[in-house]
């Protein structure tokens, strides 16, 4: 296991900015751990906030009788949650989490005890999830629970619109709002809010990530037996047309300092891609994200995008817009105008650059 | 490229958090870009149409065959699923054994060998059980991946030869007598075989990868360890997996000294901690509750697995520390 970068990092960071010790252990202190030591340790934290709620709440119960007496304890949860996040260390952030989550569901769980809310009307308990989440997100707290909190405000903001067209607009213009946003994060990065904006750009991937899914929704019909409005059959049009434009957008963005031949021959490659793989407008969406991410420097995501777009390979294996004949041709003509594009760019690799 | 971008994702994320102010950030810029040059642009570009390319073209000659084609006669759709083959093969004989367009083809080779053997046992029905189709089609992939020397390839053999060794258990387990092997035995042989893997990685892996990485002998510790963990935690309940608790403790402990004194890696030493606290979990259930005191139970579960994960946590990240400073 070698990393040699980080330490070459903060030296050379050390130098260039003239950085003293105390800076250099801010900086060190302030690196996010990996993913796999975080979940170690939310393992226990998670457990024992999950003892710890129990304790509190069994009694409260037999205590407090009464739907605004369970809410008290609810909104106590997540003021405690607060409190844990301002110590700022690792397994406070984690219980922090879970106590806030909790918190949260059990304000949303009795509002809707309180309404009696039928399973086709989520949209009151959405706008109250709407203001909590949005609140929480604005509000010091950790990594995650910021995360997690921009999550809840757009799943929020997603059950607010609706199934149909409103959806499939919400979802591309989610996409091109995410892609605008890393590939301007240079002018957001030292902004007052940063924090709250990379939550939410992060957040806006992976939900579009998502819901792109739905542009196939002949096949979640048949597999979730969902009954959807007839205005859904304007979606086969708004994703491919959507997650198309955005590409060529993308492109269009990334190649504008280019000289003149080499920006028509780059539009022009993204429009015929586009054509190409209308019926996968998931695929289009990963090329978007794919290239934004890049251009963000933002490993983790760029590493997820090939995963995500194998994923749609499959979803399109299954989705019954087109005959198999169809996608089997297109995807054979994608693949070969795709490897052209790779043998022009190693064999004149001068022109791009 | 991978470095830099490293570099420069953890310069983003500490101005992010607010650690390095705008005139920080300024005086970086400055001193060279922090964004991705032409020279990154091309490395990317490149790399995403080859790899993009030859995975759709393989996909869409799955999907041909997928469609009914009863009109066609079968030799003429195995003559195209070879041609298919012999197109990826012909792409790496005439491509730089350097270049991503050589790994790709030979990746294609890879996928193709797959349709091929799925259309063999279709058209002449086989009888062929479906662990043996895709344990062909690992083995027959093994040559490619050995030539490409790509993690991706590597990758995808191990996705294949899991899928063999896990229908395979199914059947075990469910069948023991029609396979020839109990479930517990099945366990073992998935733990062997991803053994056997990982040894060969740590010992060749300069020969095997052309890139040398870790994540080969990740993903197959993390086969072995998942297979002799939930052995492990069957072993408290059912007498017959003792011995995988057993393989599973002294694995454990050989992987603990390895990747702590002669090789350091960290997530596997997070995923043998994982394992080691979840056989323990199980046991401790099973003792407290032949006790017959639930509430001793969850107490002392819920106290062990608390104190267990978070010394494993204090260690790992003394270590991850050490490690990056």
């Amino acid at each position: 296991m070698k990393q040699p970068w980080f330490g070459v990092l903060l030296d050379q960071l050390q130098e260039q900015l003239s950085l003293d010790a105390t800076q250099r252990d801010r900086l060190l202190a302030g690196t996010q751990s990996p993913w796999w030591l975080s979940a170690l340790l939310g393992l226990a934290a998670w457990l024992a906030s999950i003892l710890f709620i129990v304790s509190l709440l069994g009694p409260w119960f037999v205590l407090v009788d009464g739907i605004p007496g369970r809410a008290v304890a609810g909104v106590m949860l997540i003021v405690l949650a607060l409190w844990m996040f301002r110590r700022q260390q690792i397994f406070a952030s984690q219980v922090g989490l879970v106590l806030s989550l909790t918190g949260q569901g059990m304000l949303i769980f009795l509002l809707g005890e309180h309404l009696d809310t039928e399973l086709d009307s989520w949209r009151p308990l959405a706008v109250f999830s709407l203001l909590v989440s949005g609140l929480l997100l604005w509000l010091p707290s950790s990594f995650l629970h910021r995360h997690l909190c921009a999550l809840l405000t757009l799943i929020s903001l997603a059950v607010l619109i609706g199934t149909g067209i409103g959806l499939a607009i919400y979802c591309v213009a989610l996409a091109v709002i995410t892609c605008m946003l890393w590939l301007q994060r240079w002018h957001w990065v030292n902004h007052p809010y940063s924090a709250q904006i990379r939550a939410l750009t992060d957040a806006g991937t992976l939900i579009s990530l998502i819901m792109v899914m739905l542009a196939h929704e002949d096949m979640l019909d048949q597999s979730l037996e969902l009954n959807l409005p007839e205005a859904a059959q304007w979606m086969h049009l708004v994703y491919p047309l959507g997650m198309g434009g955005l590409l060529v957008g993308v492109v269009a963005w990334l190649v504008r300092s280019a000289l003149g031949a080499s920006y028509w021959l780059a539009l022009g490659a993204a429009v015929l891609l586009a054509v190409l793989a209308s019926p996968a407008p998931g695929f289009l969406l990963t090329l978007s994200l794919g290239l934004a991410v890049f251009q963000a420097s933002n490993r983790s995501w760029l590493i997820l995008m090939p995963a995500f777009a194998t994923f749609y390979l499959f979803v399109l294996y299954y989705s019954l817009h087109i005959s198999l004949l169809d996608k089997s041709l297109l995807m054979i003509a994608s693949g070969t105008f795709l490897l052209v594009c790779g043998w022009w760019m190693s064999r004149y690799s001068e022109a791009l650059t | 490229m991978s470095g830099a971008l490293r570099q420069n994702e953890q310069i983003l994320a500490w101005a992010e958090e607010g650690l390095l102010d705008a005139q920080q950030m300024s005086i970086l810029t400055e001193q060279g870009s922090l964004a991705p040059d032409a020279g990154d642009w091309k490395i990317l570009l490149e790399r995403v149409c080859i790899m993009a390319g030859v995975i759709l073209l393989s996909a869409g000659v799955i999907f041909f065959f997928a469609w009914n084609w009863q009109a066609m006669h079968r030799f003429v759709k195995l003559s195209l699923a070879l041609s298919g083959l012999s197109v990826f093969t012909a792409l790496a004989f005439i491509a730089s054994p350097t270049s991503i367009l050589y790994r790709s083809a030979l990746l294609g080779c890879c996928i193709a060998t797959g349709s091929v053997l799925a259309l063999i046992g279709q058209t002449y029905q086989t009888g062929a059980d479906v662990w043996q189709l895709f344990a062909v089609w690992a083995l027959l992939m093994v040559p490619w991946a050995w030539l490409s020397g790509s993690a991706a390839c590597w990758g995808l053999f191990w996705v294949v030869g899991q899928v063999a060794l896990l229908a395979f258990f199914g059947q075990s387990q469910w069948h023991g007598l029609f396979a020839g092997l109990e479930g517990y035995q099945a366990l073992l042989v998935i733990a062997l075989a991803n053994l056997v893997l990982l040894i060969l990685f740590e010992c060749f892996y300069t020969r095997l990868l052309a890139h040398p990485g870790r994540a080969v002998q990740r993903l197959a510790c993390f086969a072995l360890l998942t297979a002799l963990g939930c052995g492990g935690a069957a072993a408290w309940w059912s007498d017959e997996y003792a011995p995988l608790l057993f393989a599973s403790l002294l694995s454990s402990v050989a992987m603990l000294v390895f990747y702590r004194q002669v090789r350091l890696d960290l997530p596997i030493l997070a995923m043998t901690l994982f394992w080691l606290i979840v056989s323990a979990t199980s046991g401790l259930i099973r003792l407290t509750g032949e006790m017959d005191a639930f509430f001793l139970m969850i107490n002392a579960v819920g106290a062990f697995l608390l104190v267990s994960s978070a010394l494993a946590f204090v260690w790992l990240a003394r270590l991850f520390r050490e490690y990056q400073s």
